[in-house]
């Protein structure tokens, strides 16, 4: 209730602001938000049109591509006549995308249609995209690898993370005997180690998932020991007074205060496992994307290589979104993370 | 017998200085019984160990010499017996207003008692806000909800250290009025600590004066005005030029003879 209110003011206040802008000035936006159409027809055009330099040949299925993103800006645009919260977000977004399809056109002319920039090295969008399409199968079980290795690794690291420090920060003497370790293995890079574990492992999986664990517990841990330290001991006392006991002090009081500031560890944790991984599959793990580079590489297939990379890329960018969704629904108790 | 009865008898705090080489007496020799049922209100500039007296009732200390009892028996720990209110309202924030209320009734197993939260939630007019989170209230609100959490549990005693010291002076008034009518409604004893002399001359049917340094007490003042007390009113005025007086005595010759 209270947080529909605060919208309708942040919205009538906007209403004002706009009042003030003249008619050009509204005009001018408008065409600004409808740059992005504008730049994918030019880069459509550019792509169909100008003839392919020597032997380049191209696919159909990256103008469908084009025409695909245009087309939703196009629809977004129109709906945005109708929706202002809509209009504010994609007026807001406008110039980047517009760039985004002009450097795609820039790159696909300088490759597919000049060649400035030397094959085999840098292959343009659409030969990439039918490299992946056509690998598909392989590209999907690396995926899989990564993500099996990568999730094992991170929740290990994170479960033991989380123990540690809320143990360390909780009792004195649990923090005695971790703070040591904290300190001396977490000022050593994890792939340091890559070498020893590629020797020892009985399992590569196995050495690889505890690297990148060890990667995570690092960062979690001192996110959790000083999540439990900063709390207000008030919390504590506050709570004893109600008669709650010390586990419920435990799991009421102490892991919800920490919360804020695990998810800092958690979050720095993920990009520490991000990089462990890559690091594993390039070394010495025979599955997963890492390994699909290296592999591809050894072929001078660089547009798989490319397309791979992309596909990384997607990945990442995807598993930091759910950390930031969970983060939002665990912190919505906070001010500014959910309003 | 009516519970909330607590006795003070000879208490002594001492501080060791973390570097060990010295030593702070807090309270010295302090000699108090509090009926049950009583509002007692204690005032005192800052390092009269008032504030180190109410932890020791709540059982968060412990004294160096002497006992403090609570219906006769010896305070070792916190009980939910004996609520207590901060300064800063220490709303848990990852909890709703709702759940915040209800937080002792699940830790004593009363989880299903909830007429009374909910009761006391509307006395203080805040029974519309059970869903909100303690950052979407004012600090007025969110003392109330501090007071309704502790008085949920049903305790024999509420100990409320310096509770609306960070309140503006009208958001405090409206409270001192919520605190005599919770304190009416539910009967229990009320242990205040406060700097401010009128709020404790409004609050409490006896202002116990504090000096400092060793923490004193100085003097016991019964206010003999019935409720609810006019703030201008000729008696008021002089209770409060009393206890002013008593705060300054102790200001100048803390170290003269004090004999409780």
């Amino acid at each position: 209730m209270a947080q529909q209110k605060v919208s309708l003011k942040e919205l009538n206040t906007l209403e004002l602001e706009r009042k003030n802008v003249s008619t050009a000035g509204k005009v001018l936006q408008r065409l600004i938000t409808a740059l992005p159409i504008v730049a994918g027809l030019l880069h459509l055009i550019e792509y169909l049109f100008i003839p392919n330099k020597g032997m380049n040949t191209c696919t159909a299925t990256y103008a469908y591509i084009l025409i695909f993103f245009t087309g939703v800006w196009a629809v977004l645009y129109i709906i945005s006549f109708f929706n202002y919260a809509l209009y504010r977000k994609i007026n807001h977004d406008a110039p980047l995308y517009a760039v985004i399809f002009l450097l795609l056109a820039a790159y696909d002319y300088a490759t597919l249609k000049t060649g400035k920039l030397i094959m085999p090295y840098f292959p343009w969008v659409d030969k990439i995209i039918n490299s992946v399409i056509s690998d598909r199968a392989k590209l999907l079980d690396s995926a899989l690898h990564s993500l099996k290795l990568l999730f094992t690794g991170y929740f290990g690291g994170v479960i033991a993370g989380f123990i540690c420090g809320i143990g360390a920060g909780w009792s004195p003497k649990i923090r005695y005997w971790i703070n040591p370790f904290v300190k001396i293995l977490g000022a050593i890079p994890t792939t340091t180690y890559m070498p020893i574990i590629m020797i020892l492992a009985s399992s590569l999986f196995g050495g690889s998932a505890f690297l990148i664990g060890l990667g995570v517990w690092f960062p979690v841990t001192v996110s959790s020991l000083t999540g439990v330290s900063n709390i207000n001991s008030h919390y504590y006392e506050v709570a004893r007074t109600l008669g709650t006991k010390d586990i419920g002090i435990l799991f009421r009081v102490v892991i919800p205060a920490a919360m804020p500031t695990v998810f800092g560890g958690l979050t720095q944790g993920m990009s520490v496992a991000c990089i462990t991984l890559m690091a594993a599959e390039m070394m010495g793990v025979e599955s997963g994307l890492g390994w699909y580079i290296n592999w591809q590489k050894g072929w001078a297939e660089f547009s798989k290589m490319y397309g791979a990379i992309i596909i990384i890329c997607i990945i990442f960018v995807l598993v930091n979104t759910l950390l930031n969704v969970i983060k939002g629904y665990v912190l919505r108790w906070q001010k500014g993370v959910n309003s | 017998m009516e519970k909330g009865h607590i006795e003070i008898n000879g208490v002594t705090k001492i501080f060791r200085r973390t570097d060990g080489t010295d030593t702070l007496t807090a309270l010295d020799n302090i000699q108090l019984d509090i009926k049950a049922g009583e509002f007692i209100a204690f005032v005192g500039a800052s390092g009269c160990g008032k504030s180190t007296l109410l932890r020791m009732i709540a059982g968060l200390e412990t004294p160096t010499i002497g006992k403090i009892l609570s219906d006769g028996e010896e305070i070792t720990s916190t009980s939910e017996k004996r609520g207590l209110v901060f300064q800063d309202h220490a709303l848990f924030p990852w909890l709703t207003v709702w759940d915040n209320v209800r937080f002792g009734l699940k830790s004593t197993g009363k989880k299903d008692k909830t007429e009374l939260a909910e009761h006391l939630l509307d006395l203080v007019e805040l029974g519309n806000f059970k869903k909100s989170y303690p950052y979407q209230l004012s600090g007025g609100m969110a003392q109330r909800v501090a007071l309704v959490r502790a008085l949920a549990n049903e305790p024999d005693v509420l100990l409320l250290d310096e509770p609306l010291g960070a309140l503006d002076a009208f958001t405090r008034m409206n409270i001192q009025d919520a605190l005599i009518d919770l304190w009416k409604e539910r009967k229990n004893t009320m242990i205040l600590i406060t700097h401010d002399v009128d709020e404790a001359i409004y609050l409490a049917q006896r202002v116990i004066v504090m000096s400092p340094r060793p923490g004193r007490i100085v003097d016991d003042i019964p206010i003999e005005m019935s409720y609810p007390r006019n703030r201008s009113h000729s008696a008021f005025v002089r209770y409060r030029n009393v206890i002013l007086e008593k705060l300054n005595y102790a200001h100048e010759e803390s170290i003269a003879d004090f004999s409780i």
